[in-house]
């Protein structure tokens, strides 16, 4: 067929979507989750103190936090709610444990109307292994989905 | 909580998804309990189109 450099990805088409990889075709120009998540929303561990992480969370101008493991997998998230606890308190007993997660193939202005819908403030995006993403945040979220369907979309 | 007979104690009334009305624990996509747009796993995955068809995992 004239190919010459052909590789399997034999997790499937999905799963290379569900880990923000690059696609082609008709609905490529539509914005995804995955391209509007911040990649560098703050992370913290099970084994820190919430006054410490809410000290880093704040200076860094976020209201939101994820908790991964060292392979950035997701295991909880602290909103505004949880950060406002007791700073000597572990982020194991702290943590929002297995919040709702999206994948990067979510088209972004499906979720930012979900999202608005549920006065949720962010959400966290990862792999189908569960793997952070990053933080996608209502005003991002809802920035570009007008953006996309806004005068200046349709040029 | 409302008590139905002696030493039973009847659970409050179950959240549903607000798509297909089944019971569900809390919405799946605020995680909250007193969602009044709750939703449960299946629609919310179906509406946020997660549930595409799998391709063949090798072509042909």
């Amino acid at each position: 067929m004239g190919f010459s450099d052909v590789s399997d990805y034999v997790d499937g088409k999905v799963d290379w979507m569900a880990a923000g990889l690059p696609t082609e075709g008709t609905n490529v120009k539509r914005p995804r989750a995955g391209a509007v998540a911040r990649s560098d929303s703050p992370t913290c561990r099970l084994d820190e103190t919430l006054g410490s992480v809410r000290e880093r969370v704040r200076a860094a101008g976020w209201n939101a936090c994820v908790v991964v493991n060292a392979e950035r997998v997701v295991l909880g998230l602290l909103r505004e709610k949880e950060l406002g606890g007791d700073p000597n308190q572990r982020i194991e007993q702290a943590l929002r444990p297995g919040p709702s997660t999206f994948r990067p193939f979510v088209l972004v202005e499906e979720l930012a109307h979900y999202m608005a819908e549920h006065d949720l403030p962010n959400a966290p995006i990862t792999t189908s292994d569960g793997r952070l993403v990053g933080l996608i945040t209502l005003e991002d979220a809802a920035r570009v989905a007008h953006e996309t369907h806004g005068p200046a979309a349709k040029s | 909580m409302t008590t139905t007979r002696p030493g039973t104690v009847e659970e409050p009334t179950a959240l549903r998804c607000s798509d297909c009305d089944e019971p569900i624990a809390e919405c799946e996509l605020c995680d909250e309990r007193a969602c009044p747009r709750a939703i449960c796993y299946g629609c919310i995955t179906v509406a946020l189109s997660e549930t595409m068809a799998q391709p063949h995992a090798h072509g042909g």
